[in-house]
């Protein structure tokens, strides 16, 4: 889940999660399609802006918004997903991994003639450094949990020396890497953007100074202020990127933003477009043209916890599950949502188009809970975020819940205290919360939310729900990618007849262009990728 | 008078540790985990544990708060949790001259809107001018500050592009005109009240009426004697203004994107980052101290019954 800090800031001025399109059901809208048709143009500077700075350059740490979208300009990966799409193509191998057939090591070839944006060649060594400290506590790097699986990683937490046992530089342009159990969503994590490779021995420095292969290459950075970017002249693909440098202006309100990109001020506003702002925009002669939807790889969802009075009780959690109706809530969040049929979205692998959710149905809601010995209903508690859409969908959840008898008390609460009171067994029992796939496949949503393993205090399992069949299905997913979709699907549905969580809507994402950008697309995990994007008027 | 300074500069001391004893303290009584925003919700409960430990959150809070003190003591606020590698004192100095500079704006447009006004509402009670300055200060304190700053945005920004939308660039005070008059807009209109009355006061005093039986000219009258007694109290809550405004002024510069104090304080308590919230507090204690401090000395200055006071 990808947010924190920046991104939390983004998120709650937009409500409309990230990231989407999806090599499933991309609905990329006609600006983008029509934008394909344009002819490219080379050169001049993109202007973009953000409301927060970025926390760090450091690749290995960054999950922050403004850091997200520089990730995917400075540096490169082994792998990356194609603009539109979450498509995996080679970008710094030169081709997809080989994998051995126990499913443990996979072979990785580096792409030749690649160099830093300094000149030096971009070598397996440099891989190797770059994944071994992820998993070096001294990085604090907040990814490491998807890094344990390979071999050595937990063993170099307590010895960061060397390289991580089970990653090897075999030559300057061979990489190997041993797991210690198959892992289907691996070529995913090695696609993200703290798998960005850094030249060997950079680390201290990459927080600041970044220094990466990417299109672009850094200049400066004045905190408050601005983020600039050149053309890097060494970069591997002479096509990218399309213009000669980037100018980021920092501590620039999403409403001021969109003012700007009217005045032809800005040509992309770096976050979403505000909630508020949506209905004005989607009316509005010149700009609606402007405006992209797209799916996102995110769910919104109930947790209900398992281990507490009453929803421990199954026939409680199935009547709440009969109280929702989806598509009124979708009115609070200014219709920047799908009503959700399931606990994976659309675009993760996973996902199935069959309805998992159980339908609005008070009378039914009202009997089951009569069965569990609550005739008359009951009270609780519910705890979510302060800020919007959360204190909407509270109210509305409230008066959803009042129809069959469950009298709701709401909290809604500060983000950090939130997380600790959620992940405290025996403290919410329930909680309005959301989940952003940080990869396009159903584990990072199973393994995060819903496992046994993340039934413990701390951990993201809010229903505190475990369910070894669930679990069983996953893991047979992790180590078959070819029966994935459906183990995982069959997780999904095993997961929703106990009804731990209580799936509400899928989000869209809703972005906004200026008329003087061409290519514009949306990946559902970068959102913008800009080295894709052209200036029609490089002279403006 | 040095004893009662030195007594003084001691309570300020006695004041800016127990502002920043209250801030560490109330950091840490929130029921939040500062290693979990730090690693984010996606990481595992054994890699928080990991970055609680390479935070030194795992020690004891009495431990972290001796060694907090210790730091401040040697002038050294810490390093940022948030923000990577970062020091907490780099921050606070490359956000305070922006700050700085909106506060003595704010300042500024207070005397320059403020005092005329009231002067000119004192001398012309119940005429027009009168009646406009006190519509205009009626709104100018009840228009929030949010409101006031995007109406301005809208209007001189967008539609008619005088003054820049957002941000800080250069020139400086370009971008700064919008800001400091959102910021000082309210105090000009409540110390135009405050002027006219006090002023009214002054004008029905027997010394003003003597000195017109003497013949002195209207404009004499006003700048010897009738403002000398009537700025006194406006003088020392302007200090006070001045210390608070430094303090950072979270509202103005969220608005118009200025990256100052207020700004930084806000993020580092979404974020939890314990240094940071007791960086900028110590900053704005010890700039509402110090101009507390420097106004109690001025009026010992301007009244000299208050420096008879001293030594009793």
């Amino acid at each position: 889940m990808r947010f924190v800090q920046g991104r939390v800031k983004r998120f709650i001025a937009c409500i409309s999660a990230l990231c989407l399109v999806g090599a499933m059901g991309v609905s990329l809208s006609a600006a983008s399609s029509s934008a394909a048709s344009q002819k490219s143009t080379r050169g001049g500077i993109l202007q973009t802006a953000f409301q927060s700075d970025p926390t760090t350059f450091d690749p290995q740490v960054c999950y922050d918004a403004t850091c997200w979208v520089n990730m995917e300009m400075m540096f490169n990966r082994l792998y990356d997903y194609e603009p539109g799409n979450t498509t995996l193509y080679p970008q710094a191998a030169s081709s997809m991994p080989k994998i051995s057939a126990n499913k443990l090591v996979y072979t990785i070839a580096i792409r030749q003639g690649m160099e830093f944006s300094n000149g030096t060649p971009v070598t397996a060594a440099d891989f190797a450094y770059t994944f071994s400290r992820i998993c070096n506590p001294a990085t604090k790097s907040p990814v490491v949990g998807f890094w344990t699986v390979v071999a050595g990683c937990t063993a170099y937490e307590k010895a960061p020396t060397g390289y991580v046992s089970g990653i090897k530089p075999v030559s300057t342009d061979s990489l190997q890497i041993t797991l210690t159990q198959p892992d289907a969503a691996f070529v995913y994590v090695l696609a993200m953007p703290h798998a960005s490779v850094i030249p060997t021995g950079t680390g201290a420095q990459q927080a600041q100074n970044p220094l990466g292969s990417g299109p672009y290459e850094f200049v400066s950075y004045t905190p408050g202020q601005a983020i600039v970017l050149k053309r890097n002249p060494h970069y591997w693909d002479p096509k990218l990127p399309y213009t000669d440098g980037v100018n980021e202006k920092l501590g620039v309100s999403p409403q001021v933003q969109l003012l700007e990109l009217e005045k032809g001020q800005l040509d992309l506003m770096g976050d979403a477009l505000p909630n508020s702002s949506y209905l004005s925009v989607k009316n509005s002669p010149t700009m609606k043209k402007e405006l992209v939807q797209s799916q996102g790889l995110d769910t919104y969802y109930l947790t209900l916890n398992t281990k507490m009075k009453p929803f421990n009780n199954a026939l409680v959690r199935e009547a709440v599950s009969y109280a929702i109706n989806r598509t009124s809530l979708l009115k609070y969040v200014n219709g920047q949502g799908t009503p959700a049929t399931g606990f994976i979205p659309p675009g993760v692998t996973g996902y199935t188009k069959a309805d998992l959710t159980n339908p609005l149905n008070v009378k039914k809601a009202k009997s089951l809970l009569k069965q569990a010995g609550y005739p008359h209903g009951f009270s609780t508690s519910m705890y979510s975020w302060n800020t919007q859409p959360w204190t909407n969908l509270d109210t509305a959840l409230q008066q959803q819940l009042a129809a069959v008898g469950i009298k709701l008390t709401v909290h809604p609460i500060q983000q950090s205290t939130f997380f600790t009171l959620a992940a405290t067994p025996g403290k919410a029992p329930m909680t309005l919360t959301f989940w952003i796939a940080d990869f396009p496949d159903a584990s990072d949503f199973f393994n995060a939310l819903t496992s046994c393993a993340a039934d413990i205090p701390g951990g993201q399992n809010y229903s505190f729900y475990c369910n070894k069949g669930v679990d069983s299905l996953v893991t047979q997913g992790l180590a078959n990618p070819s029966k994935a979709a459906a183990d995982y699907a069959a997780a999904a549905k095993k997961l929703l007849a106990d009804n731990p969580v209580v799936p509400l809507y899928f989000g869209v994402r809703t972005g906004l262009s200026g008329s003087n950008i061409g290519n514009f697309v949306q990946n559902p995990i970068w959102d913008y990728v800009i080295d894709h994007y052209w200036l029609k008027n490089t002279s403006k | 008078m040095t004893a009662w300074l030195l007594r003084r500069f001691l309570q300020m001391l006695l004041v800016i540790f127990g502002v920043v004893t209250l801030a560490f303290v109330f950091a840490y009584i929130v029921p939040a985990n500062p290693a979990r925003m730090v690693a984010g919700p996606q990481a595992s409960p054994a890699a928080v544990a990991s970055i609680a430990h390479q935070l030194g959150l795992d020690r004891s809070v009495w431990s972290q708060y001796v060694s907090f003190l210790g730091r401040i003591l040697h002038g050294n606020l810490g390093v940022s949790f948030a923000l990577q590698g970062r020091t907490v004192a780099g921050e606070i100095w490359l956000a305070l001259p922006y700050t700085a500079v909106l506060a003595f704006g704010g300042i500024l447009w207070e005397i320059v809107i403020g005092i005329p006004a009231g002067i000119i509402a004192a001398y012309r009670p119940r005429s027009v001018v009168d009646r406009f300055a006190t519509f205009g200060a009626l709104l100018g304190l009840s228009a929030p500050p949010f409101w006031l700053g995007l109406m301005l945005i809208y209007f001189l920004a967008y539609k008619v592009s005088w003054f820049p939308l957002n941000g800080v660039g250069h020139p400086l005070i370009w971008y700064m005109i919008l800001p400091s008059f959102t910021l000082g807009v309210g105090g000009a209109a409540f110390y135009s009240r405050m002027v006219r009355t006090t002023v009214r006061q002054v004008l029905r005093s027997p010394f003003i009426e003597f000195a017109r039986l003497k013949g002195m000219p209207e404009r004499t009258i006003l700048f010897r004697h009738v403002l000398r007694h009537a700025l006194t109290p406006v003088v020392t809550m302007l200090g006070m203004d001045l210390g608070y405004f430094l303090g950072g002024v979270l509202i103005i510069e969220s608005i118009f994107g200025i990256p100052g104090v207020g700004q930084l304080a806000y993020s580092s308590i979404s974020t939890l980052d314990v240094p940071m919230i007791t960086g900028t507090v110590l900053v704005a204690a010890v700039f509402m101290v110090f101009m507390s401090f420097v106004v109690d000395v001025a009026y010992t200055f301007i009244d000299p019954r208050v420096r008879l006071n001293v030594g009793k």
